[in-house]
């Protein structure tokens, strides 16, 4: 304030001090407007630094806290548990039974028809659902079987879903996984405890099955001309509540249990949920992993704490950030349906013992226990984390500063970009002076309301819808995009590589001076701002919006777009020297979807970013996970208006 | 300090139609400026039948409240084809004139209805715009009394910050200079216009010369450039963009006000959504068109149309007469008592109408009854459904009072102080109807940014342009976003909605009062050339 | 049609075994008291308990209950009909959902939770509603004072009276109430109210086997209270009052077999018949299978026409104590599976959609017969928090359906914070087919007061009534068929969308503070002039 009280001083020329005493504050009130505008302008970029350092001191321990489950009915692990090795006998009896079927056999029906005999001869409404998926790649036919155990005191309003895939994504059998959800719909009916419905689900082929099942549970019907067509179900149980997905793709010889949280576009279970399982396992004192790392006690150095939360951080990130089905678990978030993945990992470095079937048994037992005992949802921890550890969380009051800090940057600089085509180069105001002989007080000329420039509206309207308009298109043209690549063999990524590329030459070179010539420039005259100060104000505030926005629904997917982009942004604008021009187009490729799948490419080889390509694809047609439409609709075209703006004119 | 504005405003009205029937004639008439609008219908054609589009808006609670959804209409319409009383239960809640419309309508001819209504709407913008554009062309910047008794506080060669390119000054300047001979039509409508408009003619030709380029140009100031002789540039070696006393004022396009409400997403959910909101407004557009027009009996019409079937548009009366009291020149009490009896004649005529079709008075407290007490608290973009769903039971009729008061109270004042500018206060009762009825809908935002993209003028002496702009974004981001989380995903709870409706509501309200304070800045600068030529300091008081 | 022969087979030989009663009945009183209790051993091995305690008050008693003179009619019930003038009383307490698809159809099957449903002979029959659910709150320890007017229905077809009303038909006189809370948890807080109802409460008589604890063990369980008007031989109105109580209990949770007897059951055994009941019957029915062998010697053992053994049993006082009833089976095989000879309806309702904005209501409708359409009435009160769209009601089935599914339709939509939506609709399910309804409706935003306690469960939707008249072969005597035969579909549970509890005070002040900066902010821009500055001096 001082400061700012002797610029003012030093900026106002030698006249009356009589004069302003009545303006002191309207001109304190300016001097402060200006100061303001002046070091937002000069310093809007300090956010983005800010943030970046926030989220690598996001893996020290200070900014983690202990889970706890929140919701008192849990009670995790406090019940007596009944699993017994006679259950554990008929886990392992069913595994060798599933393992030779699928030997045997290789058909879906035959794998339904068994899992359904077996839970009629439980005493369950079994049944079985066909469905069909027709692709580019030709159709593929899959059966899921189901059984309900009606609870024997409740009134069927409620139920819990055990489901396993027949195979993991792998293509192996998870005979194990099936044998623990045979022998638990075994188990459950011996006991009247029970207040909900289980309902016991194997899959095959899957996670497109379990969607088929989700779909037909809720009722929905396969339009006529949908890539996905199945059979309505023939008997439902009431409100599915949780969910546990069981993958055990071993011979009972387990190291640890992996457990599996983000669902279709990042969308997390309630934290109760996670925090129940982790605790009933680890009472059975199972190590519980998380993305294939389990937690030690102890680490020999703060700097290997830190490397190995920050590894699982990022594993973490990635995976969320990708937003596609990693396992069935991922399909039920659409459903308000809370569910979990428990995946066993063979060996883990360090692990000094096996874990026994009874153990894991147990633990699903007593999980299975303290949802049993909820009244209501799963409501009263959140649902907005991220997890260092199995044992430990992010809130959202740590982790959402830094993601909104990366993005409030373009926010800011749209601002600054409004300020500068509006009054462009402000002088700090000078003190308005007494005219002579009259006892008026003059403005200082910059205040006038009479001098603002008009901000062109055509052009920046023009390019935003063109380019726009190009990621729509390119949305709209995928499909047959992948269909050519597959067929013609030609490298999926080569081929987007050089749509992309080509399209943003297009748009970076063509687009510029197609409005030279029908604009004649949208350079600034005398009483206009210049095209591209209004067309950047309006991308940086689309883009800041975009990613804030972005940043409640799947917070890894915002920073991951905001650290390449951000920069890029803040650089991009017309210029007339070649290597500034060249930095801008470099930054700027680098924030586009194809310089980020070279980096991966770069980083992990071509194989991944193919992979990559195909799955977001498959995931936008098949699941509806986001990520492949939201680059296409939103950031690509923002990218390539990037790219207008370095070309346009000053 | 309000006396003055009168006495130099006296001989204005006659001077204002002189000039207004010579100005804007050539404008109406060319083709390109109307490709916007046409564009707007194309695109609601594409997504009404090549899209889903409609089926997902008419769900949507930004855009179909209970008191304007087309399912609920279907389910009411439903009801009575099949002789169940459609008032009875708690579903439908509309005005009874609309079964009796859609109880003939083959369904095919539904879509292309509400596109026909969206472009009559448009139509009666435009409308309202040429007049708007004639008011701007006719207004009068009186000329600063020639004492110099106050020297220029202005130092003539303080430079603006980027002094403009030499070689297109000199050409704009000869460009106004060769201009006056040009003309005469104008130079014999000018004959009894005072002498401080005769510097109007400068806008006459800007206004005719640009209007044969494409439209957007007229965003380029450097075209319409004026200034008073008092100030011609050739005497001023460095031209300043504009005469630093005088604002430079971009002349209207009425086909663009048209392409703003067609182009605007707002509305075109709102037809896309099939919502009967639709009615509303062209009833309200058509009751301001026709008092322009100065029809009394048609506005009247309309507006008790508009008020019968949403009942907050009885508040439109104020500017329409306003607008019949300066169009038939009149005092304002005459017209209203005219018009008034009328009004309520249309109203009682159209209930009537409605209890001869349903056969029951039950649909007084199943519309009006739901609208004033608002019983059903399905979210939607305003303050009222979360505050009475979180409201103490003995408190709500309070409480209900005091928000439906709100609406009304300053319907009056705001007639009052800006009875000079009747569609400054079409857009203020529109703005404030959009914010604070008991279930608004973006279609109502929709309808008062038309009026507000004809006050171009305000612009550049408003503040919070970007604030304001800003947050109707992220609202318009984060409502959708916030409610599938609430509502669907489960891991918000309702108040990050609630929030987003504040931030709405609250952007919305600084946009109305910033607008009305720059229109009182402005009045005064207009109505004080030898100070508002020194640019004095203003303090407000 | 729709149940198992042999339960027609006792029906029809209990019926019998009544009107025997009455005659003696009116030559010592004209009040008569049975009890009747029989096992049935369902085909996957849960057995069925059905006990039955008949009073039979003729029009002397009822006479004498009219000047308080109460000898069988506990006082209580006698008050509460005098006073609401009650003519007919149907009320059960339920606990689980009976399985039509394992287990047939049962006489006392019922819709879970609360239900009650009464015919009035009365005028004012909204006022006596509210006190009859009051006093029945009180007299059962339920929350049946639930029951208002917001969730009372008055169905026109699915309840008709059940009593004999001689040549009168009662619809044009009395006046019908129906309300049901799917919620209310069934425990022992109600059996004990309930049981001392009884003449020898649980000291005697069949019901010396109630053991709350085995009771509420089972997979299902309803205990009913019945008044219906009857006439005895001699011209005058009697009063008939009858408590019903089946659960199903599973012998092979225990221990993997599936044999049972009274003391594996209940961990009791029969006292001794109650002194005051005229006739106590027992009655076991199990598959005739050569591997079973009934644990005490029966009086008589017939074989019905769907191959099923029932042995008959009569208690007195000279009844030895303790006599356990049974059966040991040499084998412990269970059929799982589903038999649809024995019934021909089945319903099945869930619900469609996700999301808390709206959702949909599908009802899987089953005819099994082979050849014959069967006619039903479809009843469903819903309440007003979901917004029914009649418009989005359609009935879909497989089989081609010449004629209309729908016949007929009576639709009363809701009153918000009113009255519930009725829908009762007459149907004809082709044969052999299933036909689906769906029926669409917005779930409402309601008041933060107005959700319950467990806000974040949702509601229950109470079962939706199957109302039919069995098709005329299927029974040998169809003198006794009960005129109506009711099926209920599962509670549904709707989660409404909540409001955030905890701040309602923040709400209130953020929207007043812009409520007061929208009256400041326009009040100063309308008060507001500018003017010049001037410098004095």
């Amino acid at each position: 304030m001082a400061l700012f009280r002797r610029k003012a001083a030093s900026a106002q020329p030698s006249d009356t001090p009589a004069a302003v005493k009545e303006l002191r504050r309207p001109h304190m009130r300016r001097v402060v407007a200006y100061y303001v505008r002046k070091t937002l302008t000069l310093f809007s970029w300090i956010f983005y630094p800010v943030g970046v350092i926030w989220l690598l001191l996001l893996p020290r321990d200070e900014f983690h806290h202990k889970a706890s489950v929140d919701e008192n009915a849990l009670l995790p692990g406090q019940t007596t548990k009944y699993f017994s090795s006679m259950d554990m006998y008929a886990v392992n009896s069913y595994r060798l039974r599933v393992n030779q079927l699928a030997s045997q056999t290789r058909s879906p029906a035959e794998y339904a028809a068994f899992i359904q005999s077996e839970l009629n001869g439980f005493g369950m409404e079994a049944s079985i659902q066909n469905f069909v998926l027709a692709t580019n790649q030709g159709a593929t036919i899959g059966a899921n079987s189901y059984g309900i155990s009606r609870a024997a005191r409740g009134d069927g309003t409620e139920a819990i879903v055990i489901s396993s895939p027949w195979m993991d994504d792998g293509g192996k059998v998870n005979a194990d996984g099936v044998g623990y959800v045979l022998a638990f719909a075994k188990f459950v009916t011996k006991f009247s405890h029970w207040s909900k419905d289980f309902i016991f689900l194997v899959t095959h082929p899957s996670p497109m099955g379990t969607r088929a099942w989700l779909e037909a549970y809720h009722g929905e019907q396969p339009g006529p001309n949908d890539a996905l067509q199945y059979d309505p179900l023939e008997t439902h149980s009431g409100a599915i509540q949780e969910a546990l997905n069981l993958e055990f793709g071993g011979e009972g010889d387990y190291a640890a249990i992996e457990i599996l949280v983000d669902g279709l576009n990042g969308q997390l279970p309630n934290a109760d949920l996670v925090t129940t399982v982790v605790n009933c396992a680890q009472y059975e004192g199972i190590p519980v992993a998380l993305h294939q790392a389990v937690t030690p006690e102890k680490f020999d150095s703060n700097w290997t704490r830190y490397l190995h939360k920050a590894d699982i951080l990022a594993e973490y990130m990635k995976s969320q950030a990708l937003g596609l089905p990693r396992s069935d678990h991922a399909l039920y978030a659409k459903y308000h349906i809370e569910s979990i993945t428990l995946r066993a990992i063979k060996d883990i470095p360090g692990a000094q013992y096996r874990v026994s079937g009874e153990q894991i048994g147990r633990a699903i037992e007593s999980a299975l226990r303290s949802f049993n005992n909820l009244l209501e949802r799963l409501h009263h921890a959140y649902w907005f984390y991220i997890m260092p550890t199995a044992a430990s969380y992010i809130p959202i009051s740590v982790y959402i500063p830094p993601v909104i800090l990366l993005s409030v940057t373009l926010v800011f600089q749209s601002l600054v970009m409004w300020w500068m085509s509006g009054e462009p180069g402000q002088t700090a105001p000078a003190r308005s002076q007494r005219i002579k002989d009259s006892p008026y007080v003059a403005r200082s000329p910059q205040l006038s309301s009479f001098n603002t420039r008009t901000r062109p509206i055509f052009l920046p309207i023009v390019t935003m819808f063109l380019c726009h308009a190009t990621g729509a298109f390119a949305l709209y043209m995928s499909p047959t995009i992948l269909y050519i690549a597959q067929h013609g063999d030609i490298n999926p990524l080569n081929m987007a590589a050089c749509v992309l590329i080509v399209t943003a030459v297009i748009y970076g070179f063509m687009i510029p001076t197609l409005q030279r010539l029908m604009e004649g420039s949208g350079a600034s005259t005398a009483t206009t701002a210049p095209a591209w100060m209004v067309v950047k104000c309006i991308a940086c505030a689309e883009l800041g919006a975009a990613l804030i926005a972005l940043s409640t629904l799947n917070p890894s997917l915002s920073i991951a777009l905001a650290i390449p982009s951000v920069p890029a942004f803040l650089l991009a604008k017309p210029t007339g020297s070649h290597n500034s021009f060249a930095i801008q187009l470099i930054a700027l490729f680098l924030a586009s979807p194809i310089g980020i799948l070279g980096a991966i490419s770069l980083l992990t080889g071509l194989g991944t970013a193919q992979d990559l390509v195909r799955r977001s694809a498959d995931g936008w047609s098949l699941y509806g996970a986001w990520l492949f439409p939201f680059v296409l609709l939103v950031y690509w075209p923002l990218n390539l208006v990037g790219h207008v703006i370095v070309g346009m004119e000053q | 300090m309000r006396a003055d504005p009168f006495t130099a405003e006296l001989k204005v009205p006659a001077a204002r139609s002189a000039v207004a029937q010579s100005l804007s004639r050539p404008n109406s008439e060319d083709p390109v400026v109307r490709i916007p609008v046409w564009i707007g219908v194309v695109l609601r054609i594409i997504l009404f039948f090549f899209t889903n589009a409609s089926s997902f808006l008419q769900l949507r609670v930004e855009v179909s409240t209970p008191v304007t959804s087309w399912k609920r209409l279907r389910e009411g319409l439903y009801l009575y084809q099949n002789g169940i009383a459609p008032y009875e239960g708690g579903v439908f809640h509309q005005a009874p004139l609309l079964l009796a419309i859609f109880n003939f309508l083959p369904p095919i001819l539904i879509p292309i209805l509400f596109i026909a209504l969206d472009y009559a709407i448009a139509r009666g913008l435009v409308e309202i715009a040429q007049y708007k554009r004639k008011l701007q062309i006719a207004e009068i910047w009186p000329a600063p009394t020639s004492d110099d008794s106050l020297i220029d506080a202005v130092p003539v060669e303080a430079p603006k910050p980027e002094i403009p390119s030499p070689e297109n000054t000199p050409a704009d300047s000869v460009a106004w200079l060769r201009k006056p001979a040009s003309d005469d039509d104008v130079l014999q409508s000018t004959d009894d216009i005072p002498q401080s408009v005769h510097k109007r003619k400068n806008v006459n030709f800007a206004s005719q010369e640009e209007d044969i380029v494409p439209p957007w140009l007229a965003n380029d100031n450097c075209r319409l450039v004026q200034g008073d002789s008092a100030h011609a540039p050739i005497n001023a070696p460095q031209l300043k963009p504009s005469d630093p006393t005088q604002p430079v004022d971009v002349i209207l396009h009425p086909e663009d006000i048209g392409a703003m409400y067609l182009l605007n997403p707002y509305s075109i959910i709102t037809c896309l959504s099939q919502s009967t909101l639709l009615f509303t407004l062209i009833a309200i557009v058509g009751g301001i068109q026709y008092a322009i027009k100065g029809n009394r009996n048609a506005s009247m019409l309309f507006i008790a149309v508009a008020a019968y079937l949403s009942f907050y548009p009885a508040m439109m009366m104020a500017p329409a007469i306003l607008l019949l009291s300066t169009q038939t020149s009149r005092p304002v009490m005459q017209a209203l008592k005219s018009a008034l009896p009328l009004f309520l004649a249309f109203l009682v005529a159209l209930l009537g109408l409605s209890y001869l079709l349903v056969g029951t008075w039950d649909f007084l407290p199943s519309t009006y009854g739901v609208i004033l007490s608002v019983p059903d608290l399905t979210p939607n973009i305003g303050l009222f459904w979360y505050f009475f769903i979180e409201m103490f039971e003995q408190f709500r009729p309070f409480f209900l009072c005091v928000f439906q008061i709100m609406v009304f109270i300053f319907v009056i004042p705001i007639a009052l102080v800006f009875r000079e500018h009747p569609l400054f206060v079409a857009y203020a009762t529109t703005a404030i109807m959009a914010i604070f009825k008991s279930y608004p809908s973006v279609g109502d935002t929709a309808l008062y940014l038309a009026f507000f993209t004809m006050h171009q003028e305000l612009y550049k002496y408003m503040r919070n342009m970007f604030l304001v702009f800003n947050a109707l974004f992220f609202a318009s981001i984060l409502g959708p976003l916030f409610h599938y989380l609430w509502v669907y995903a489960g891991s918000g709870n309702a108040n990050f909605y609630f929030a987003i409706t504040l931030v709405f509501g609250l952007a919305q309200i600084i946009l109305l009062t910033d607008t009305g304070h720059a229109l009182i800045l402005r009045e005064w600068e207009r109505l004080h050339p030898d100070l508002r030529r020194k640019r004095v300091e203003l303090v407000h008081q | 049609m729709v149940f198992s022969q042999g339960h027609w087979w006792w029906a029809s030989l209990l019926c019998l075994v009544w009107l025997g009663q009455a005659q003696a009945g009116v030559a010592i009183t004209d009040e008569s008291y049975n009890e009747d209790l029989r096992f049935t051993q369902l085909p996957d091995g849960k057995v069925l308990s059905e006990f039955k305690f008949i009073r039979r008050i003729g029009p002397l008693a009822l006479a004498k209950v009219r000047d308080n003179h109460y000898s069988l009619l506990p006082r209580s019930v006698g008050e509460i009909v005098q006073t609401f003038g009650v003519e007919e009383l149907h009320l059960t307490f339920t606990q689980g959902t009976w399985n039509h698809q394992k287990w047939g159809y049962s006489p006392l099957g019922a819709a879970a939770g609360v239900q009650l449903w009464s015919w009035f002979n009365t005028s004012s029959v909204d006022k006596q509603w509210k006190g009859l659910t009051h006093a029945l709150a009180g007299l059962f320890c339920a929350s049946l004072n639930q029951i208002d007017q917001s969730n009372t229905a008055q169905p026109l077809l699915s309840f008709l009276p059940e009593g004999d009303y001689g040549e009168e038909l009662p619809q044009d006189v009395l006046e019908l109430r129906y309300g049901s809370l799917p919620h209310e948890a069934v425990c022992t807080e109600n059996l004990t109210p309930w049981t001392k109802l009884l003449p020898c409460q649980t000291q005697a008589g069949i019901a010396s086997l109630f053991n709350a604890y085995r009771l509420f063990d089972g997979h299902y369980h309803s205990m009913g209270t019945h008044i219906r008007p009857i006439i005895t031989d001699d011209a005058g109105r009697g009063m008939e009052f009858v408590q019903t109580l089946s659960v199903v209990l599973n012998p092979l949770r225990l221990d993997n077999r599936k044999d049972w007897s009274l003391s594996s059951l209940f961990e009791r055994k029969i006292a001794s018949a109650c002194a005051l009941a005229s006739d106590t019957k027992v009655v076991v029915t199990v598959p005739s299978h050569p591997a079973s062998t009934l644990n005490s010697p029966p009086l008589s053992v017939l074989t019905d026409s769907h191959e099923r053994l029932s042995a008959h049993y009569n208690l007195d006082l000279s009844t030895p104590k303790d006599t356990d009833f049974g059966v040991t089976w040499e084998d412990s095989k269970v059929d799982h599976g589903v038999n649809r000879s024995r019934w021909y309806i089945d319903a099945h309702r869930y619900q469609t959609g996700y999301g808390g904005e709206r959702g949909g209501l599908a009802v899987d409708l089953r005819n099994h017969h082979p050849t014959a359409d069967l006619d039903i009435i479809y009843f469903e009160a819903i309440p007003w928090y979901l917004k029914l769209y009649l418009h989005t009601l359609r009935a879909e089935t497989a089989a081609d359906a010449s004629h209309e599914i729908i016949k007929d339709m009576y639709y009363q939509p809701a009153i918000d914070r009113g009255r519930p939506a009725v829908l009762e609709m007459k149907m004809t399910l082709p044969a052999n087919s299933t036909t689906t309804l769906h029926l669409e409706f917005d779930k409402a935003y309601i008041k933060y007061t107005e959700h319950p306690p467990d806000a974040n469960r949702g509601f229950d939707i109470g079962a939706a009534v199957i109302t039919f008249t069995a098709i005329p072969e299927s029974p040998p005597s169809p003198h006794d068929i009960p005129p109506q035969v009711r099926i209920h579909t599962e509670t549904v549970l709707v989660s409404l969308p909540t409001p955030d509890f905890s701040m309602p005070y923040n709400v209130i002040t953020l929207t007043c503070t812009l409520m007061a900066l929208y009256f400041g902010s326009v009040f100063n821009m309308l008060t507001r002039q500018y003017q010049p500055v001037i410098v004095k001096g």
